[in-house]
């Protein structure tokens, strides 16, 4: 097959962009932890109010210092509704669904992740600024979809 | 453009009482009345569309062998390609080991594992 | 192929799915309209009918009906011209495939109308529409099995009449893309019958909403190509034609149809980057094979400037640009085409920080998204199937675009393209304006 020589310099190029940045992509996710969230637990969607941690949503501090939020969607609003945390620590969002997909996204941050029923999404971030922050949802979740939100307090300790 | 800063998409009119919501539609380029304006346009250059394409299907008028309209395809010399980019059998083939290879593992575990059935909801 | 025209009956076979095409897409732009006006508060709808009503109907007749039918009338149409007249079966069971895909069409359209399916047309379990709405959807892509069936029996007689021949490039051309929907739709066929139709009409209880969603994306991403693949033959085969020109490369336009097979179905978790369930390494895994369609993406840009070089070139243009200006701008057929293949630079590229792993946070679910599809699909895609209206249509109908007319086509086209361009999409302006901090454009961690 004949390839024109301008062809052969275009296509290689692309090609060696192409590994440079999926090399940068593989270990930023792999080695330095930065992978979108996933989690691998499971739930029952119908019994949240008997599966911890999930019959009791709220902020907990763990013994390393760092929090733990868990949250749970529903058509149209999360519980807890307004939480408080502390900036400069880690915080790890474990969001399930009651019901639909919904969507936990905080504004202004990294953190934007699929709340699917039977599945419990984890997210851990670093809020550096103090300040109220807003989550919404941003998966169609019904009629109401638009006025699903929260709030987090983010106070300097 | 303003899912840089966190817009949801799929949204009807949204009222979030908060200021970043709020700074998101008041920018020159993106506040209510740019979109109103552009999407008027929009429909109009649509229907200017669907006029064209009607003429053209009842009224206009009938051509002549001379300015009949062709169908443009051009020459293409496939003197020099190689056979094997049309035995459909080899690529359908990769495609398909490409698939397995993508999609078997973690398609047999959400099977394997997973989580009870979610019954329906009808939440609109 | 002496006859300028096709035979009279591919003519009405195509002409009834253009047709179909372009009442679909009346309804769903006027859809997007009334959106536009909700969105702005300016507009109350009656209560019978809701935003979210409105935004299914848009989605589906738009990016669903619009392209599918147009694309039919568009290969059955080329694939008669190059591969020459239909035999009796295969215009029998194209007819059959048409009404089918459409039986399916008013019925899911139907439950839409009547509010019970306000699911969008990415239908996420568990919300539940109607039964019917899915079996609607299944007889919709079982209706386009049968048109791609036909076409490919007609492509085969060819072969076998033609032994050893190469078979034309736009034949060749329809047949992959038929290939990549055939076996896209698999993916949508498993979920919608064994998954939401036993659960909607209450014979199963529960459904594994993970899987669904897999199922979907297997079968949602290839489905942008097989609106894309139809724009890239008008690209390959048509343009070079209309500006007077040569197909650049035969091989390498084959060789890109078959990289986009490839590479465009095993990637549908790049649309799931930020759900649980899914192990980090098969997220990975996928996008980096959904990089790969960058190569032939490459080729086909190379391809397509050479020849307008080639062409200006050839008929006069100097220097390192004189080209450029030689070419025939004044012929909307080209110019709205030509218009398509730049808004898909930056729908590319910003296609490449969708699918970039961990970027996807930044922007997943968000307007971008939508600026996203509708630059590459609502610009591109559509302007090249309006081009491609321009010709096509006076063809199968024998009359003439008259000059009137074009002068008519040259407005309506910038403005489609301006005003989609502008009010939804200008990331670039937008953030370089707002200054959005940059570490949130590569994805690091704030």
């Amino acid at each position: 097959m004949h390839l024109h020589k301008y062809e052969k310099i275009w296509l290689s190029f692309g090609f060696a962009a192409l590994i440079i940045f999926l090399s940068v992509v593989g270990v930023s996710a792999f080695h330095q932890g930065h992978a979108p969230s996933g989690g691998l637990q499971k739930v029952d969607p119908d019994n949240l109010e008997a599966i911890p941690p999930f019959d009791k949503p709220g902020v907990y501090e763990k013994e390393d210092g760092s929090y733990e939020v868990i949250a749970i969607a529903e058509a149209f609003g999360y519980t807890p509704s307004e939480i408080q945390v502390p900036t400069g620590e880690e915080v790890t969002f474990k969001v399930t669904s009651k019901d639909v997909t919904h969507s936990f996204s905080i504004v202004d941050t990294n953190v934007n992740m699929m709340v699917v029923p039977g599945h419990v999404n984890e997210k851990t971030h670093t809020f550096e600024e103090s300040g109220t922050y807003l989550i919404v949802c941003n998966e169609y979740c019904g009629s109401g979809h638009h006025f699903m939100s929260m709030e987090i307090e983010v106070v300097d300790q | 453009m303003l899912g840089l800063f966190g817009a949801p998409r799929r949204t009807a009119y949204t009222g979030y009482q908060h200021e970043d919501a709020q700074s998101w539609f008041e920018g020159v380029l993106s506040n209510h009345v740019t979109m109103a304006v552009g999407g008027s346009i929009l429909f109009l250059s649509a229907a200017i569309l669907v006029f064209i394409v009607v003429q053209l299907t009842w009224f206009a008028p009938e051509a002549e062998h001379a300015n009949q309209e062709i169908f443009p395809v051009a020459v293409s010399d496939s003197g020099g390609t190689p056979r094997i980019l049309e035995n459909w059998k080899v690529w359908i083939g990769i495609a398909l080991v490409l698939i397995a290879i993508a999609y078997t593992v973690p398609i047999m575990d959400m099977i394997q594992h997973a989580p009870p059935g979610s019954k329906g909801f009808q939440t609109w | 192929m002496t006859a300028v025209s096709i035979p009279n009956p591919e003519r009405k076979l195509a002409l009834t799915n253009v047709g179909i095409a372009y009442i679909a897409f009346i309804i769903g732009t006027l859809c997007g309209l009334l959106q536009v006006f909700i969105r702005n508060d300016a507009l109350q709808l009656p209560a019978w009918l809701d935003y979210y009503q409105i935004l299914t109907a848009h989605g589906v007749l738009l990016a669903l009906i619009f392209t599918t039918f147009f694309i039919f009338g568009f290969f059955q149409s080329g694939m008669s011209k190059t591969l020459g007249a239909f035999g009796p079966k295969v215009v029998l069971w194209n007819w059959v495939g048409l009404i089918i895909t459409t039986i399916g069409t008013v019925l899911a359209t139907v439950m839409i109308v009547i509010g019970e399916a306000s699911v969008l047309y990415t239908f996420y379990a568990p919300m539940m529409a109607n039964g019917f709405f899915y079996i609607g959807l299944a007889l919709f892509v079982i209706g386009t099995w049968v048109q791609s069936f036909a076409l490919v029996g007609h492509y085969r007689v060819w072969r076998k009449a033609n032994p050893g021949e190469q078979s034309p490039l736009f034949a060749f051309m329809t047949v992959a893309t038929i290939v990549l929907w055939v076996i896209a739709c698999l993916g949508v066929v498993a979920t919608v019958l064994f998954q939401f139709i036993p659960w909607a009409f209450g014979w199963q209880e529960g459904i594994n909403v993970e899987l669904s969603r897999s199922l979907f994306w297997y079968f949602g991403h290839p489905l942008v190509y097989f609106w894309l693949l139809p724009a890239y033959i008008a690209w390959y085969v048509i343009v070079p034609k209309l500006i007077g020109g040569k197909v650049f490369s035969d091989s390498l336009a084959r060789l890109a149809f078959i990289l986009f097979i490839l590479f465009s179905i095993p990637v549908g978790f790049h649309h799931q980057l930020t759900e649980p369930g899914i192990a980090s390494f098969w997220k990975f895994l996928q996008t980096v094979l959904t990089f790969m369609v960058i190569v032939p993406s490459l080729m086909t840009a190379f391809s397509l400037f050479a020849v307008f070089e080639t062409r200006g070139r050839e008929l006069g243009g100097k220097g390192l640009f004189g080209w450029f200006t030689k070419l025939p701008w004044k012929d909307v057929r080209f110019t709205s085409i030509f218009v398509a293949m730049l808004f898909f630079i930056p729908g590319g590229a910003g296609g490449i920080i969708n699918a970039s792993f961990q970027m996807n946070e930044v922007i997943h679910n968000t307007l971008w998204v939508v600026g996203h599809f509708h630059i590459t699909v609502g610009t591109p895609v559509a302007m090249t199937f309006f081009g491609v209206t321009f010709w096509l249509v006076p063809y199968l109908t024998k009359r003439v675009f008259t000059k009137s007319l074009q002068r008519l086509a040259f407005p309506a086209d910038h403005h489609l393209v301006d005003r989609h361009a502008s009010h939804e999409y200008s990331p670039a302006c937008a953030w370089i304006i707002r200054g959005a901090p940059p570490y949130r454009l590569y994805g690091l961690p704030a």
